[in-house]
């Protein structure tokens, strides 16, 4: 065949039909990862179904999400360790990061996968997750889409996404395939007096440094072409800004140094785009009394979650708020290769944990079945419809009259 | 700043809050044509802008065949001539240092303000347009920035004025008030001026808050309408309506007069059209052919009628 | 120098050049600063230079009118500089940008209607009140709308005329149109 189109595949009896081996097709092999088709990124799952529905479809690969703690970080460290465990049953390395916890404690504590013979207990109450929203969802079978996959042997699980008891901790046996890499803030102080860090916060530059390390010695930025099979790396910073990490920003609202979280953002993001990893970080928000901080925070971030729990608040004993937990705010979602993102019709969201089930849906207010039904309550109901309807994400909350 | 707060930019500050009563022209105009001297104020904000009343005290001041002189921080001396006749523009001095290349770097305000010192100008009641003083103000200290002015009012020979342009949403209201006390009258700018017949020119009448604070003592306010012709012109417009239409007062929202709408209906009301709808008596109210038959309202139910769901 | 330069198009891309200058090895390359030292050095005299050189014309180009869009302004206040300086910065790009080399600045920058980013809103401000012309991109006040995501006003320097559109993005597109006029409203 003289006239081959095709030169560079001479010498293989060329046609002019050749399959690109594109970068895609590899990289859609990558465990515990699946393409969006939103956008055609590759998601992670953060560990938690449904708040991967709600961000429409997972965590994409390179981005950042942040969640603002709740008052006393008792969900936003439950979310933070079923990213982590996500990890360990996914096969990817973690890196984790903690100023108050030493990591291996953070790691022991991890909650365990659910298996497949709890998987039926748990049925029921998984078809009461509704996805309407969700991209790829099973249109007449969409009571089953939920339900956990997981084969008998977690370490080789291909789902996307699963369950975790949080009474059990995860057995040792599930890491001994993963790599994990700590980074524990008084240990590395110890270790390392003095770094350069361009003008910022020391311990943050001293994280970023190690997280920069981790990505191009174990090949996270392609930049070892000998790697044959690509991992993603998972990390994992507990409780940012808080005074652990030497900031004022959560005890001042002059802090001395307004810049060095944001430049640390910045900073991130550029580490996380280049390589193929995504990060979670807590910050403690309700601690920040500077608001342009967290306008700032938020605009460097991907992906914004913010957990408000009911504890100690009224909101506790109201009836209204009875079924659920707290509250969650999707304060922003990236817009990834795409002008538009896939963000749910839903702004009003709530959250509810139980031991194997940490579900987030859309807030219904019960239904009203008392028999006194009275005036005021019926007031109170509808000023709490008035707080939902206006809980809507970036509009300007000032004129009601219509816009046309 | 402390507790001080920079004043919204999508809504015109106006002194006191007061909404504006019905206007009358003639102060501006007075003002514009010769009569102002000392310093003068124009605060504007992003949604009303004051660059066009510069322009127009720049024109006037040609015309009485004064001395002007121009200092441009803001702005390059296109987009300030845009808006002016050409006549106008050649018979304008300007001092536009920080918009020749090549700059100084970095910015020497310091010398900046020594050399506009030494260039006031001779020559009978000079006019010195400065856009802008908050492009100073957000360099320097005020106390500086301050002084500076009140040297070139002495410098100035007797009659001459300054004329500054204000942006008062970028700076806290003390520094705002305490720079008016300073001048002999403020210009503050507002939104569109409600009209008596809508016009479709292409530049609609806009509302200022005309302050004066003569040196004889006492102080007058008067809102009044004005337009600045493409020319660069003052125009006064016919005068407004009587009653405080919709519309009165600095607008919250930035100015939509002018071009026609594209859709085919609209919401607002005139005053004319509202009285006539109130004076429109109900059906309900006509006497109607059951005369006779007193038609009571049901007295106001005070049971939830959803009580009598039985769940 | 980390940009990449295309048939006239010459992009620098924040979020990489940032890792070269913290973590690369080489200080200063061809002792030319980096564009982003002002991110240790909070002076954004590089990053000006580096517009200026890549937007002069050598003299075999024969470019008109060139383009500076700046994606986006807010995040230089993040990364230290001060919003004087942000503003003299704009300021000498548009010396040598619009007065020398007859070309046009689009600059974005966010903003929220309560917002308590004081520099930010001074930076903003400023911008309204240099600008020829300001789009103002927000969502309705009257709430979320699946059909018309929100709403942009036009205004001129003079701002004698205001018009608004309404929008609602799709996938790769924008489609614009006259308020109430949407297509889920016809």
């Amino acid at each position: 065949m003289a006239a081959a189109a095709g030169g560079t595949a001479q010498g293989r009896g060329a046609t002019s039909f050749q399959r690109k081996a594109a970068d895609g097709s590899r990289l859609a092999t990558v465990v515990g990862t699946r393409p969006s088709v939103r956008h055609g990124q590759l998601l992670l799952s953060s560990g938690l179904p449904s708040l991967d529905c709600v961000l429409g479809g997972g965590i994409a690969v390179g981005t950042l999400l942040l969640i603002e703690e709740d008052k006393y970080a008792l969900y936003s460290n439950l979310l933070f360790k079923y990213f982590l465990a996500e990890g360990v049953v996914c096969g990817h390395d973690l890196f984790v990061a903690s100023a108050k916890e030493h990591p291996d404690n953070i790691l022991k504590e991890l909650p365990a996968p659910l298996l497949d013979e709890q998987r039926n207990e748990l049925g029921e109450e998984a078809t009461a997750v509704k996805s309407e929203d969700f991209q790829d969802s099973m249109k007449i079978a969409w009571r089953y889409q939920n339900l956990p996959k997981i084969e008998a042997s977690p370490t080789t699980s291909t789902k996307f996404g699963h369950y975790y008891d949080i009474s059990k901790t995860m057995s040792p046996e599930l890491f001994q395939s993963i790599k994990w890499h700590s980074f524990y803030l008084p240990e590395e102080l110890s270790l390392q007096p003095t770094v350069k860090t361009c003008n910022m916060n020391s311990a943050y530059g001293r994280l970023l440094l190690s997280i920069q390390r981790v990505i191009y010695q174990e090949g996270f930025d392609g930049s070892d072409p000998q790697k044959k099979q690509k991992n993603i790396l998972r990390i994992g910073i507990q409780n940012l800004g808080s005074l652990l990490w030497g900031d004022d920003i959560c005890c001042s609202d002059t802090p001395e140094d307004i810049h060095s979280l944001t430049k640390f953002l910045y900073v991130l993001r550029g580490l996380l785009r280049k390589s193929l990893s995504a990060c979670i970080i807590t910050i403690p928000a309700h601690l920040i009394e500077n608001k342009a901080i967290m306008e700032r925070v938020t605009n460097l971030s991907d992906t914004v979650v913010g957990l408000e729990s009911f504890i100690g608040s009224e909101r506790e004993t109201n009836p209204l708020y009875k079924d659920y937990h707290g509250l969650v705010h999707v304060r922003q979602i990236p817009r990834l290769n795409s002008l538009i993102c896939d963000v749910s019709d839903t702004k009003d969201l709530a959250f509810r944990l139980k031991r194997k089930l940490f579900t987030i849906e859309r807030l219904h207010l019960p239904p009203d079945l008392s028999d006194t039904v009275s005036r005021t309550s019926k007031q109170e109901l509808a000023g709490s419809a008035k707080l939902l309807s206006s809980g809507c994400g970036a509009m300007a909350i000032g004129k009601k009259h219509l816009d046309f | 700043m402390g507790s001080d707060v920079i004043a919204p930019r999508m809504r015109a500050a106006s002194e006191g809050g007061a909404k504006m009563a019905a206007p009358r022209s003639g102060l501006l105009q007075a003002l514009v044509e010769g009569g102002a001297s000392g310093l003068v104020l124009v605060r504007d904000s992003a949604a009303c802008e004051g660059r066009s009343l510069l322009r127009a005290f720049a024109t006037a001041a040609v015309k009485r065949s004064e001395p002007v002189l121009v200092v441009l921080l803001d702005v390059p001396r296109e987009s300030f001539e845009a808006g002016l006749s050409p006549d106008v523009k050649q018979r304008l001095q300007y001092q536009d240092r920080l918009w020749t290349p090549p700059l100084p770097c970095p910015m020497d305000v310091g010398g900046l303000l020594g050399a506009l010192g030494g260039r006031g100008s001779p020559g009978p009641s000079p006019t010195l347009l400065l856009d802008s003083l908050s492009w100073l103000l957000l360099r320097m200290r005020p106390p500086h920035v301050g002084g500076a002015i009140a040297g070139l009012l002495r410098g100035g020979t007797e009659g001459g004025r300054v004329v500054a342009l204000l942006h008062e949403d970028l700076h806290p209201p003390s520094l705002v008030r305490a720079l008016g006390a300073m001048a002999t009258a403020q210009l503050v700018l507002g939104g569109p001026a409600p009209m008596a017949t809508p016009l479709s020119q292409a530049t609609p009448p806009r509302l200022v808050r005309v302050l004066t604070r003569p040196r004889r003592g006492g102080g007058t306010q008067k809102d009044e309408a004005f337009t600045v012709h493409p020319n660069g012109t003052l125009g006064v417009p016919p005068p407004l309506l009587a009653t405080e239409g919709e519309g009165g007062g600095p607008s919250p929202t930035p100015p939509s007069g002018g071009a026609p709408s594209p859709i085919t209906f609209r919401l607002r009301l005139s005053g004319a059209e509202r009285a006539a709808r109130a004076a429109v008596t109900p059906p309900y109210e006509h006497r109607s052919s059951m005369q006779g038959v007193p038609i009571d309202p049901d007295p106001p139910e005070d049971e939830d009628p959803d009580e009598d769901l039985d769940v | 120098m980390m940009f990449s330069s295309l048939e006239g198009l010459v992009f620098l891309e924040g979020l990489k050049s940032c890792l070269d200058l913290l973590f690369g090895e080489q200080e200063e390359q061809l002792g030319q600063p980096s564009p982003l030292q002002f991110i240790s050095t909070s002076d954004l005299k590089a990053l000006f230079d580096f517009v200026q050189v890549s937007l002069t014309p050598a003299s075999s180009d024969s470019w008109k009118g060139p383009v500076l869009l700046v994606d986006d302004l807010s995040v230089l206040l993040s990364l230290g500089a001060t919003a004087v300086a942000v503003l003299d910065f704009i300021h000498y790009c548009r010396v040598v940008v619009c007065s020398q080399l007859k070309g046009n600045i689009v600059v974005l920058v966010h903003s929220n209607e309560d917002s308590e980013d004081e520099e930010n809103e001074l930076v903003v401000n400023s911008l309204c009140h240099h600008s020829d012309l300001i789009l103002w991109v927000e969502g309705l006040v009257t709430g979320f709308c699946k059909d018309v995501h929100g709403q942009v006003m036009h205004w001129r320097a003079w701002r004698d005329v205001v018009q608004t559109y309404q929008y609602k993005i799709q996938d790769k597109n924008v489609t614009f149109f006259a308020r109430g006029l949407s297509a889920a409203v016809l």
